[in-house]
């Protein structure tokens, strides 16, 4: 053998199996562990979602697990302001002084203000224990990622997500869609394979050059936040050529005529005028779409175009779109997805129904996006204004898990806010900006330390779950947020009302509707498939108000709202003086939202967020590459560095998502450029009732920035 | 049987870019921080609204004619006998003549294995081996990478070889066995 290779072989090689909880997707993996540490995380080829690859993201995932800057313990803050990146003078607690102590303060809240006073903030998995102490306030971050989706689907649909069917499809119209470009990896592979192997043309409308629509045949820079006038406009224009599938139509579509007549006044003409793009394209890709081949519109969720007033409509816009062209529930289009369900645990005690109805954020005057106490998206965005107003009660204590400060539109306006609580309970794996906040920080342990069962409900293309073991023991004194919450509620007293199954009694419950244990499980490789033919579904008894695709919905007329999608030039901005822009907001490939930037490998990659900018554009302002500038909107002011494009509106500039973390417990992540929250608004509820969203209009991400070099 | 020779093919109509390479890469190879065998290079070309860009797959091209193996005053930088460029860390001296002749800019030098010599991209011979794919393959997230044996006619990396596969920078007359299809507009 001539090749001497340049690494240590290892005696003590094994393999774990392993789901990815970095994102939504859940890709399934195998760990491989050497000596007791695990080194490489690698796809598994029978996951249906990942196909054997893991993304950038994926593959550090062991950065977390190792990350020396890592909470490790309980910690108490000793210092009493809450400034982000201060220090907190954390002083070290055992975990049951830190129950005692979120106990002793929740109870004091509840004792004086009553429950509603208690919030949670953040992941969506604080419903069990609010439905034991009594609040409605599950205050989830949907409302600024995926509310709109939901909901426009769910009243259109009866689902909460429809998967585009990539591989198969001819045409594939993209609006400000760049999962591509985010590095999602289910859908990544699809859109490439539809493109390459399937030759389907790629359309993509974004005022930026993104990697989606870099790998486009075609490139729209539409001027931002006016695709739903385009969508309008084609819907115009498929209809009035009568280019819509009759039979489909009449089979499984309910107020189509409704939706022509509405649609007659957004000609092509008007959306021009509008959108800046020309009359002739909107006219050429409708007819495109519409001319019989399998045809999708894919949406994903915190996009600029789609988290904003309008969104919903634009949502429903392209579901409209697809319907009467024929491809919903058609190979090559938009699929309804197909989920494996899973049994959830139901508590010993069926808790008391929540007296107080009114919620914080206001939700309760949003009956779509909130239809009970505890049910819903909330709204997210009005809840800084509610705290500091103590409207419609007083707020005191927060528990927040796996939300971020960079998360939070209008930063300054939410810091102000939570500085109002009586007291935070954070429940984090980093010492990041939100828990140098906090008064009291609970570690939670690493997806990699944990035990897994996903249904995989986002891109769900086949029935498959994916179940994972802990791939080494834990590495410190932490614990899942699932136990925390149910250590909190014996506490308080009500864990009779919390689902009492733990460890692998929970597992095996979850599974016993396949006959299969959780250790049977990982034995068969960790994922269990459902049928993988493709059978269609009929498309006559949907969850909709008809059954059928519903483009004209009575529930929304009757709560007030625009029963079909519709356009407001209202909503429209123009950026007048010579120093001002649109913003659009993306997320790079190799980063998720603000949680993966202390991951060394990363890190590396990318170390620093930026803003893009056309340089044409920029050598007008005097602005170079590398520049620092600083963006002022109405609601914030934020620094960061440019880097100059050509791929981009001059009229816009993109801001990456995720980065301005403070902290520094964050050796690596630390000064990582601009937050975009910072600059975004946080709409108070009476905004979000003028917009005339029934979605609250969720996170808007459509604004306009004042652009100084400093 | 014939003799192997391995080689690979980045389809820049697929590559988006998204690092999944550099990163499996590093955690195969455990690649010293803030180095790579293989990283991604980002091309934009025109003026707004003509513009276009693509990423690039960067690493190793394991030439059949490389100036790094000439360079090597040990022979340490040498070609295996299925095609690939290797380094023998006992013959290496570490003077880093390699990493100045390579004209792809693809060896790095390491300050922590063996006490700083030049690395790179082995084509994870390791791996294919013992039938499996290099980890920047497995884990590409838009297929966009094939590994195979270039003498065997009916491999996968010969199909895609036959949808226009070219050498890079064919001028510099390297040969090497790392093929790119390039980005067509």
């Amino acid at each position: 053998n001539t090749r001497t290779p340049l690494r240590a072989d290892a005696t003590d090689i094994k393999y774990k199996h392993g789901v990815c909880e970095i994102c939504e997707m859940n890709c399934a993996f195998l760990g491989k562990i050497e000596n007791g540490r695990l080194v490489k995380l690698e796809g598994k080829p029978k996951d249906q979602h990942s196909r054997g690859s893991l993304c950038a993201k994926g593959n550090a995932g062991i950065n977390m697990l190792y990350d020396p800057d890592r909470l490790k313990y309980p910690m108490m803050k000793t210092v009493p302001d809450r400034i982000p990146g201060q220090d907190p003078k954390w002083k070290k607690v055992s975990w049951e002084e830190a129950i005692n102590q979120a106990a002793e303060e929740i109870r004091k809240a509840i004792d004086k203000y009553g429950p509603q006073s208690v919030i949670w903030i953040g992941h969506n998995k604080g419903n069990d224990f609010l439905r034991a102490i009594g609040s409605p306030n599950n205050i989830t971050h949907m409302s600024t990622c995926n509310a709109v989706r939901i909901w426009a689907t769910n009243v259109t649909l009866g689902v909460a997500n429809y998967v585009p069917d990539f591989e198969n499809s001819k045409y594939i119209l993209c609006f400000g869609w760049d999962q591509l470009g985010k590095g999602k990896n289910s859908l990544a592979r699809g859109m490439i394979e539809g493109k390459v192997n399937n030759n389907a043309k790629v359309v993509v409308f974004d005022p930026r050059l993104s990697t989606t629509a870099s790998k486009a045949h075609e490139w729209i820079p539409i001027r931002p936040g006016t695709d739903l006038a385009v969508v309008l406009a084609m819907l115009n224009v498929i209809i009035s050529e009568e280019r819509y599938n009759k039979e489909f139509v009449a089979k499984y579509v309910d107020g189509f005529e409704k939706l022509a007549e509405e649609v007659k006044k957004y000609t092509p003409e008007w959306a021009s005028r509008i959108s800046d793009v020309p009359a002739d394209t909107i006219i050429r890709i409708a007819r495109e779409f519409s001319s019989g081949c399998p045809a999708v519109i894919p949406i994903h969720k915190r996009e600029a175009i789609q988290v904003r007033p309008g969104g919903f409509e634009l949502v429903r816009a392209c579901l409209a779109m697809m319907a009467i062209t024929g491809n919903i529930e058609r190979r090559g289009g938009a699929l309804l997805p197909r989920i494996a369900p899973l049994n959830n645990p139901a508590p010993k005690v069926k808790p008391p129904e929540i007296e107080v109805k009114e919620r914080v954020d206001g939700g309760h005057l949003f009956p779509l996006a909130v239809p009970a106490p505890l049910g819903g998206t909330g709204l997210y965005q009005s809840v800084p204004d509610m705290i500091l107003k103590e409207e419609p009660y007083p707020v005191k204590v927060a528990i927040i898990y796996g939300q971020s400060l960079q998360s939070m539109p209008q930063t300054d306006k939410w810091i102000k806010a939570l500085q109002k609580l009586d007291y935070i309970i954070n429940i984090n794996i980093y010492p990041d900006d939100m828990a140098t906040m906090a008064d009291l920080v609970l570690p939670e342990s690493v997806y990699l330390e944990t035990a897994h069962i996903s249904p995989r409900i986002t891109n769900a293309r086949y029935p498959q779950i994916a179940v994972g073991e802990p791939m080494i023991d834990k590495l410190y004194d932490t614990k899942e947020v699932d136990e925390i919450k149910y250590l909190l509620a014996k506490k308080l007293g009500v864990e009779q009302y919390m689902p009492a199954l733990r460890g692998k009694a929970l597992l095996n419950y979850r599974l016993r509707r396949y006959g299969i244990t959780y250790d049977e499980a990982l034995k068969k490789g960790g994922i269990l498939n459902g049928s993988q033919k493709f059978e269609p579904r009929d498309l006559t008894s949907l969850r909709t108000e008809s059954g059928k695709i519903q483009l004209y919905s009575s529930r929304l007329e009757e709560m007030g709202y625009h029963p079909l999608p519709w356009f407001d030039e209202k909503w429209l901005l123009h950026p007048e003086a010579k120093d001002e822009f649109y913003v659009v907001t993306s997320r790079p490939a190799v980063h998720r939202h603000a949680k993966t930037h202390n991951m060394k490998w990363l890190h590396a990659i990318m170390p620093e967020g930026f803003i893009y900018m056309n340089s044409t554009r920029a050598a007008e302002l005097g602005i170079k590459d590398g520049d620092m500038v600083e963006l002022t909107s109405r609601y914030g002011r934020e620094k960061g560095r440019v880097k100059l494009i050509q791929g981009i509106r001059p009229d816009t500039i993109c801001i990456l998502h995720g980065f301005g973390q403070k902290s520094p417990y964050l050796k690596l992540a630390q000064n990582n450029g601009p937050n975009d929250s910072q600059i975004m608004p946080a709409y108070p509820k009476e905004t979000n009732i003028a917009l005339k969203d029934p979605v609250g209009a969720s996170l808007d991400c459509h604004f306009i920035v004042k652009v100084r070099k400093v | 049987m014939a003799k192997k020779r391995w080689g690979k093919i980045v389809d820049l109509n697929k590559c988006v870019g998204c690092h999944a390479c550099s990163v499996a890469c590093i955690a195969e190879n455990k690649v010293e921080e803030g180095k790579y065998r293989t990283k991604i290079i980002e091309h934009e070309e025109g003026v707004f609204p003509n513009v276009y860009k693509y990423t690039e797959k960067w690493s190793c091209n394991h030439c059949q004619h490389a100036p790094c193996v000439d360079a090597c005053p040990t022979k340490a930088s040498h070609y295996t006998e299925w095609g690939t460029v290797e380094v023998k860390p006992e013959l290496c001296i570490g003077c880093g003549y390699c990493v100045l002749a390579c004209p792809y800019r693809v060896r790095i030098m390491n300050e922590r294995k063996h006490g700083g010599l030049p690395e790179k991209c082995t084509l994870c011979v390791h791996l294919l081996e013992k039938g499996k794919k290099p980890a920047c393959e497995t884990s590409c997230i838009a297929g966009a990478i094939i590994t195979g044996d270039l003498n065997d006619p009916h491999s996968e990396i010969n199909q895609w070889m036959a949808k226009g596969a070219v050498e890079r920078r064919p001028d510099l007359m390297t040969h090497p066995n790392v093929f790119i299809i390039p980005y067509r507009r």
